[in-house]
C-alpha cells in the first residue's frame, strides 16, 4: 500500500462535501490555506473508516458547532451523533463516485471524536480542505492508502452500472 | 389503529427524523439501534405493518438482520425499506433478493419517505 499522490481524490472529496451541506441548505465557502481556522475551534469529528482490494483508509469531518446546529434536523438530538451520520453521509457518496471509477470499498460504521486542536499529521501530501459554514468552518480529510500498482481512473469507467443517488428511492 | 412502523438505525437524529416525518403522516413508530434490536422487536411484536431499515450498524446490519428476518418466515408480510448511506448496485441487488421491497439513499425527504411506506402498507 502507499499514500495517493494525485488531486482527484481530494478534488472528490471536495465536491461530495459541498453537496452534502447543500443538501441541508446550508452554503459551504471553500477557503485557502491562508484563511485556515483555528485549529481550537474544531471541538467534534466524524472519522469513516473504509477498506476494499484498491484501496483503504479513513475519512474525517471535523467541524465547529455552527455547521452542525444550522444543518440538524432533530435539534434535541446530540451533536456527536450527528457529526457522525453527517460524515457517514459524506462517505456515502464519495462511495458512489468511487464506484464510478471501478473502486469498490466496504463502509465501517462512524465514529465521533471530541477535542482539542485536532489536526492531520503536518507533512502529508495534500493539506485538509476547510469551507467556511454559517458563522463556523467545516473541515475535511481523506486519509489513505491505494494498492501497490492500483492508479486511480481519472474519468468514470465506461461500464459500471451507476449507483442510486442520494435523495433517490426505489420501490421493488 | 394506526399502523405501526418500526426505525431500526444506529444514529438516534435520525431516528427522530424518520420518526417525525412518519408520525406527522400518521403512523406509530417504534425504534431499534441496531439489526439485533430491530431482529428482537421484529421477532417479539406483531403488529407492525412496515420496518424502515438502514445497512451500516454495529453488531448486526441491515441486510443480515433482513436475512434472519426471511429465515424466521416474516417476509413477505413485513415489507422492509432500506434507508441507507448506500448506492451500491450490488447491495440493492442483494436487499432485493433477500426481500427488501425498497431502498432509499440519505439524506431523505419526509415527503418521500412516507409516499414510500404508504405504499408499501397499502392493502
Amino acid at each position: 500500500m502507499r499514500n495517493p499522490d494525485n488531486r482527484l481524490l481530494d478534488d472528490l472529496v471536495f465536491d461530495c462535501c459541498r453537496e452534502l451541506f447543500t443538501a441541508y441548505a446550508l452554503d459551504t465557502r471553500p477557503l485557502g490555506r491562508h484563511d485556515f481556522p483555528p485549529m481550537d475551534s474544531l471541538a467534534l469529528c466524524g472519522v469513516m473508516g473504509f477498506g476494499g482490494k484498491q484501496m483503504r483508509g479513513a475519512l474525517v469531518l471535523a467541524t465547529t458547532r455552527e455547521p452542525l446546529e444550522l444543518t440538524n434536523p432533530d435539534a434535541c438530538s446530540s451533536q456527536r451523533d450527528w457529526v457522525c451520520e453527517l460524515a457517514n453521509q459524506l462517505m456515502g457518496r464519495v462511495k458512489n463516485r468511487l464506484l464510478l471509477l471501478g473502486v469498490e470499498i466496504l463502509l465501517a460504521t462512524p465514529a465521533g471524536l471530541t477535542g482539542e486542536n485536532l489536526c492531520p499529521t503536518p507533512g502529508r501530501l495534500r493539506a485538509p480542505q476547510v469551507f467556511a459554514a454559517g458563522n463556523g468552518f467545516v473541515c475535511v480529510w481523506i486519509d489513505c492508502e491505494l494498492a501497490d500498482g492500483f492508479e486511480l481512473p481519472t474519468t468514470p469507467l465506461q461500464d459500471v452500472e451507476a449507483p442510486v443517488a442520494e435523495g433517490e428511492a426505489l420501490l421493488f | 389503529m394506526d399502523k405501526k412502523i418500526l426505525i431500526v438505525d444506529d444514529s438516534a437524529t435520525v431516528r427522530q427524523q424518520v420518526r417525525a416525518a412518519l408520525s406527522s403522516a400518521g403512523f406509530e413508530v417504534v425504534e431499534a439501534a441496531d439489526g439485533v434490536e430491530g431482529l428482537e422487536a421484529i421477532t417479539e411484536r406483531d403488529d407492525l405493518a412496515a420496518v424502515v431499515c438502514d445497512v451500516n450498524m454495529p453488531r448486526m446490519g441491515g441486510l443480515e438482520m433482513l436475512e434472519l428476518v426471511k429465515s424466521r418466515g416474516k417476509l413477505p408480510a413485513l415489507p422492509v425499506l432500506m434507508l441507507t448511506t448506500e448506492g451500491q448496485p450490488a447491495l440493492v441487488k442483494k436487499a432485493k433478493a433477500v426481500g427488501a421491497k425498497g431502498w432509499m439513499v440519505k439524506p431523505f425527504k419526509g415527503e418521500l419517505l412516507v409516499a414510500g411506506i404508504r405504499k408499501l402498507t397499502s392493502v
